[in-house]
């Protein structure tokens, strides 16, 4: 999200459906519901499939709803997603219009790229938290300064999953 | 209880849909537990135990022999009958259903179920995954055990346990692994030089440079992990410590892609002063 890049959500609370004859424990519905605590109360929430169309995110904020898939935006108020792009942050028309080309360039100038390792990290790590939210079936709260959950042992032993021998990061 | 041990039973099933769900349904048990109820959480995770270490008698029927011959013969465990003969024994359960077990341990046990996975760790195809269940569970019992696994014949499980003790923070952990700086096998000397970068603890810098090596990348290793352990000290918030490290890197004879590294990291630390 736009302004929580090196942090992330504060609570989390979701409900999922695992597939129920595997091969794989990958959930195949869920809605998970993300609050940004030190982002001005910001909410987002995260849904699988509907009728509109594939999986996406649903941001829900005072105007309205808007849903972001990999191919698609739209709006619950189509005037929500006409905003004139001289309006956005500089680096979301920059990572739009040239991802790979930005990266080869910050290997020569040792500068961080559009989307660099802390973003990265800190994406990833909202969907590891809404799949950890809907496996423990109760609402979470995370420290994304520490990256640890608040007072919760039991969600923090899956913080990370510990590798075979002799494998290592 | 017995939910418990029909689902672990049903793990060894032939049909991987059947034993698909019975993980599904044991891992969901085990999501959903509410540490609060103390005593619940520490019958489930007794029952687990208990279906972990569980032998029946016998040797010719094991579906899992599949290790050469002499290693399987090291492998059964042996106990004493009624009439004081030996009985040879085999674990109850399946090499996959016993990983299965350690894992959900790792998430729930607590220090009386760890002996459990103490005792996997002498099975030779789940000791592994007994390791990686005591890294998560991290409390000093386990740790200890962790530390005695050091001791172990087979270098490619220590490397794993040395890992697993770069993530723990109690001090016995820190010098076992100081101590592994000397082994004569120079893999595990750098793996314990990197687990040390991972302990705030300026003094490891000594020994992580001690832990030497005569090839390039060994020294590479070393190099990196002298710079690693300056940003651990940092993110502890010791950034004198972390300075001296950086110096120290830095003031070396060599040259080595880790120099430059410490000469930026001593820059930004200088610009934070």
């Amino acid at each position: 999200m736009i302004g929580v890049d090196g942090s992330g959500p504060t609570k989390m609370e979701g409900t999922g459906q695992f597939h129920e004859n595997g091969p794989h424990g990958v959930l195949r519905q869920f809605e998970v519901k993300f609050i940004y605590g030190n982002h001005e109360g910001g909410e987002l929430l995260c849904t699988s499939q509907t009728e509109e169309f594939g999986v996406h995110f649903n941001l829900y904020g005072d105007d309205g709803r808007i849903s972001v898939s990999r191919r698609r935006i739209s709006a619950s108020d189509p005037d929500i997603v006409r905003t004139e792009s001289k309006n956005y942050d500089d680096r979301l028309l920059e990572s739009y219009v040239r991802h790979y080309e930005n990266w080869l360039d910050c290997i020569h100038t040792r500068e961080r790229s559009i989307c660099d390792v802390e973003i990265g990290h800190r994406s990833v790590t909202v969907f590891h938290l809404a799949n950890l939210a809907v496996r423990l079936g109760r609402p979470l709260s995370w420290n994304p300064d520490r990256e640890t959950f608040v007072d919760d042992p039991a969600a923090d032993r899956l913080l990370s999953r510990p590798m075979r021998s002799p494998w290592r990061i | 209880m017995n939910d418990i041990r029909n689902l672990v039973n049903q793990l060894n099933d032939v049909d991987p849909t059947k034993t698909f769900r019975s993980r599904q349904q044991l891992q969901a048990i085990v999501d959903q537990l509410d540490w609060s109820d103390a005593e619940l959480r520490s019958r489930i995770a007794g029952s687990l135990a208990a279906e972990l270490t569980a032998t029946v008698a016998g040797q010719s029927d094991d579906p899992d022999r599949q290790l050469p011959y002499r290693m399987y013969l090291r492998h059964l465990a042996k106990k004493k009958g009624q009439d004081g003969s030996d009985i040879a024994t085999r674990p109850k359960h399946s090499v996959k259903a016993r990983i299965v077990l350690c894992e959900l341990l790792g998430q729930i046990a607590s220090d009386d179920q760890a002996s459990a996975l103490k005792v996997a760790l002498e099975d030779l195809r789940v000791r592994d995954a007994a390791r990686r269940a005591l890294e998560r569970i991290g409390t000093p019992v386990a740790v200890r055990y962790l530390i005695q696994a050091l001791s172990h014949h087979d270098p490619e499980f220590r490397l794993g346990v040395i890992r697993s003790l770069a993530k723990q923070r109690w001090g016995n952990s820190m010098m076992a692994l100081r101590k592994q700086t000397n082994n004569s096998d120079a893999s595990i000397r750098l793996a314990a030089a990197e687990a040390l970068a991972e302990y705030p603890e300026t003094a490891n810098d000594a020994y992580i440079a001690a832990a030497s090596s005569d090839t390039v990348r060994g020294q590479a290793r070393i190099g990196a992990s002298r710079v690693r352990l300056a940003g651990t000290l940092v993110s502890f918030g010791n950034l004198p410590g972390a300075a001296d490290v950086l110096k120290s890197v830095v003031s070396d004879p060599g040259n080595g892609p880790w120099k430059a590294a410490a000469e930026r990291e001593l820059t930004r630390i200088n610009t934070f002063k």
